[in-house]
């Protein structure tokens, strides 16, 4: 299938929405127990490492600015290996998509639909993730376009909420126990920041003036994101001491659930309902992911795109009605933070270290 | 069969094949020793112009050439049999003099229309009053006298294998997307139809994305608008016997344009479109957010509210969402009765269902106070749409609506609005897409809102026109 090209925007918009996930509930809580109150310094190196890894991505696209990784990699490394290793970006992408999505009925669960049967919210969201992950990369985009102002809205309501209250004494001192937390966080900081990604696919698609505008917005993409971490996360440090953020889960739940307009009385209804189009967003770009590397197994083409997306999505939708414990949940995600920092920061850089020895050796010869 | 110069063998081909038609005629003439033979519909033609422009010259020049002698401007000379019983179908008067092989087509036929009228479906305050009528010769006069450029085109076809319905395409060729053009001028031949029925018939045939609900074609009866469209580089399809044309490729936002905000200034223009796009939401999705509210999430509301909400609930026996339903339908009836009805007793169904039924439904505790506010503000906000096409989906999008958030809630409602909008994203007409989320400025200029006239100074890209240049220098006084 031959893939329209986007614009620069549309990828700075793409790229932002992909990396905004569930994290931006779920971090504080996480990091709670890691870096303490100064997770807002993990998350922002956990962004600068994110940073690198676009770097890292961008220098390997770069060598191959015609085509998309997947198609690029059993050039690097030969057929068969080619194909195994674009197996396993699908599989993984399939379950990035999975797990987000069962974080995400898990998050709805406690909150806002405690009786709803969790298969029939986890169905519905498959559904609409099958249904715009067989569209095409720009189509895709116009989705995310659409999206873009829920998420403003959302950082507003966040902002919004904390003009009261917040303590900035929270915050100090500042590194206390060193720098040995803050660095451990990096790597749980870093598992918001996946969805960069996305460039792997989308590099020769892009239509930017040049390669270095390219890593500008690219860079810009995950400025951005880095704002939105770490304001959430500083609103929570500063809203919260560290033994109420160790209990709550969602923290930024919380705060909303506190506060009340005249007209709307649960602002956490809203944000939830809200973070709907923003996760499926980040879950369809997975499922499409995921079908784009299958579909590459065979330099021809390996079947159609939507069968594949349908076939994941309907994969994961079998494999999420397994997870029945919340630890279960946990457990994979954790799976899933190594597997991402394998796929997304480890087989880049070793393909990269493989195509710079064979150029180097043909330019040699 | 090879025409003969013989008239009686003309006139049994005729004859035998217009055998059933009692209103065919033929009529002979012997003038002065040249023998003469009409054939005619006598439903078709006009007598008054057979007589005196015809008949009358020819008796006093009988020997002349019939070019010189006819005074009909509508002229052709043939030898095919055929194309004289195409031209007689028409409403033509074929004549043939005695020993020549040769048959003259004289456009006779009757103009029976009616007037120009203002329009009665596309209201707007400030603007033209012209719409279009059923004859299309008539629409296509009012478009060239509103565009009188040589660049604007106009092509004309026969679809339809009985009904030999005359279809005509325009397009402004220095503006207009080339490969849109011959993208609608290859749909169009390719219909293969016993008749056409403009203009619904034409806008389906020719759509890709059969199974939408969201209408991918813009259909207008107002020439004004059908020139702004020419003029953003879209092509117009007009049928003979329709009154509204047909106007694609199309976006999604064109359809919350209409002529009022450009008669405006741009502050109230945009006003008005922004709310249009409010009203389309609203249409979709308030009485699925009010069942969701009162049925679902009634932590949503201030307690203040909820308690008016449960004072009008209280006697109320049914759910909220069959309450939504009925009122839904009832809009939906009133609307469909207010077409049918003749117009002397159209006042009856405003008392009869907007009083009456409104009334006494509250009074008699079926349906709460708050659902009748719902109800006629959802069929208040659905009519504010320009396009009656949009209006109508967004209204019956409104069931699905309502169905997810009875079942699931405010879930429900979101899933509903990420398909729909999943939906659009995905619809394309003729190879471009059909919803694009104004994004730039650019693209926001004339869709969201309706920026300053002299800041159009670029045709909006949705259709891909070849020229996007559309002013110069607008404001040229100013230095």
């Amino acid at each position: 299938m031959k893939e329209d090209a986007i614009t620069g925007r549309q990828l700075f918009i793409l790229i932002f929405m992909t990396q905004l996930g569930l994290e931006v509930m779920s971090l504080p809580h996480a990091q709670a127990d890691i870096a303490g109150h100064d997770m807002w310094l993990s998350v922002f190196l956990g962004g600068l490492c994110a940073q690198a890894g676009i770097m890292l991505i961008w220098w390997l696209g770069s060598r191959y600015p015609a085509r998309n990784y997947f198609a690029y990699v059993p050039q690097i490394v030969g057929r068969p290996v080619g194909a195994f290793v674009n197996l396993l970006y699908g599989l993984y992408y399939a379950l990035s998509g999975l797990m987000l999505i069962m974080n995400y009925a898990d998050v709805l669960n406690r909150w806002l639909f405690v009786f709803t049967p969790r298969w029939i919210l986890i169905l519905m969201i498959f559904i609409a993730c099958g249904y715009a992950a067989s569209l095409s990369l720009r189509r895709i985009a116009y989705i995310a376009q659409s999206y873009l102002v829920l998420s403003i809205i959302g950082i507003l309501l966040i902002v919004g909420c904390c003009l009261y209250g917040p303590d900035v004494k929270n915050l100090l001192p500042i590194l206390s126990g060193g720098w040995n937390p803050v660095v451990k966080g990096i790597y749980y900081a870093f598992s918001g920041y996946v969805g960069y990604d996305l460039l792997l696919y989308a590099f020769p698609y892009v239509k930017a003036k040049s390669k270095n505008r390219l890593l500008l917005i690219m860079t810009f993409a995950n400025m951005t994101t880095i704002l939105y971490y770490v304001l959430s996360c500083l609103i929570c440090t500063t809203m919260f001491s560290l033994k109420q953020l160790k209990y709550i889960p969602e923290p930024i739940v919380f705060i909303l659930k506190y506060y009340q307009l005249e007209v709307l009385q649960s602002l956490d209804v809203v944000f939830l309902i809200f973070y709907v189009f923003i996760v499926s967003d980040t879950a369809y770009i997975y499922f499409f992911l995921s079908a784009k590397a299958f579909v590459h197994l065979r330099s021809k083409g390996f079947g159609k795109h939507q069968v594949w997306v349908w076939a994941m999505v309907g994969l994961a939708f079998i494999g999420s009605l397994f997870f029945k414990k919340r630890s279960t949940i946990m457990n994979f995600s954790n799976m899933q933070d190594i597997g991402s920092v394998i796929m997304i920061i480890g087989v880049p850089a070793v393909l990269l270290i493989i195509a710079g020895l064979r150029g180097a050796g043909r330019n040699r010869a | 069969m090879k025409l003969s110069a013989s008239l009686s063998e003309t006139n049994k081909y005729f004859k035998d094949l217009f055998s059933d038609q009692s209103d065919f005629m033929s009529k002979q003439l012997n003038l002065d020793g040249s023998e003469f033979e009409l054939f005619y519909f006598n439903t078709l033609i006009d007598s008054e112009l057979v007589q005196n422009y015809i008949l009358k010259p020819l008796m006093s020049r009988p020997h002349a050439p019939i070019h010189d002698v006819v005074a009909i401007l509508d002229y052709t000379e043939t030898e095919s049999l055929q194309e004289a019983v195409h031209a007689i179908m028409y409403g033509k008067t074929v004549l043939q003099r005695s020993g020549e092989a040769k048959l003259y087509l004289l456009g006779t036929d009757v103009k029976k229309e009616r007037s120009i009228n203002i329009p009665t479906n596309e209201r707007v305050l400030r603007g033209a009053n012209e719409a279009f009528i059923e004859n299309l010769d008539t629409n296509l006069n009012l478009m060239r006298k509103l565009i009188n450029s040589t660049d604007f085109v106009v092509k004309t076809f026969t679809i339809g294998r009985l009904s030999q319905t005359k279809v005509a395409m325009m397009y402004i060729k220095t503006i207009a997307d080339m490969a849109s053009v011959e993208e609608v001028d290859r749909r169009l031949r390719s219909i293969d139809i016993d008749y056409l029925d403009a203009p619904g018939e034409v806008d389906e045939l020719i759509q890709e994305n059969k199974y939408s609900l969201f209408p991918q074609t813009l259909t207008t009866e107002r020439p004004d608008r059908a020139r702004a469209n020419l003029m953003e580089g879209k092509v117009v399809v007009a049928t003979a016997g329709s009154p509204d044309v047909v106007i694609l490729p199309v976006s999604f936002w064109s359809f919350f344009q209409s002529e009022d905000d450009y008669q405006n200034g741009f502050l109230l223009g945009s006003i008005f479109r922004v709310l249009r796009l409010c009203c389309f939401f609203i249409a979709m999705g308030l009485p699925a957010l009010y069942v969701t509210v009162s049925g679902f999430n009634p932590q949503m509301l201030p307690l203040n509210f909820v308690n008016t909400l449960q004072s009008s609930l209280k006697y109320v026996t049914f759910p909220p969402f069959v309450e939504a339903l009925s009122m839904m339908l009832l809009l939906e009836i009133l609307r469909e009765a207010t077409i049918r009805l003749a117009s002397p007793v159209g006042q009856t169904i405003g008392v009869v269902g907007g009083i009456v039924v409104g009334t006494v439904v509250v009074q008699s505790n079926l349906v709460s106070n708050t659902m009748v506010i719902t109800a006629a503000l959802t069929g208040l906000a659905s009519f504010v749409m320009p396009s009656y096409e949009m209006s109508s989906s967004a209204r019956l999008l409104s069931y699905p609506a309502l169905l997810l958030s009875a079942v699931f809630g405010l879930f429900g409602l979101a899933f509903f609005f990420i398909i729909i909008c999943t939906h659009l994203c995905s619809i394309n007409t003729l190879g471009l897409s059909y919803y694009k989320p104004p994004f730039s400025l650019s693209d926001a200029k004339d869709t969201l809102f309706r920026a300053p006239t002299w800041s159009l100074t670029k045709r909006p890209k949705a259709t891909a026109p070849s020229n996007r240049t559309r002013m110069r220098n607008p404001r040229g006084w100013k230095r």
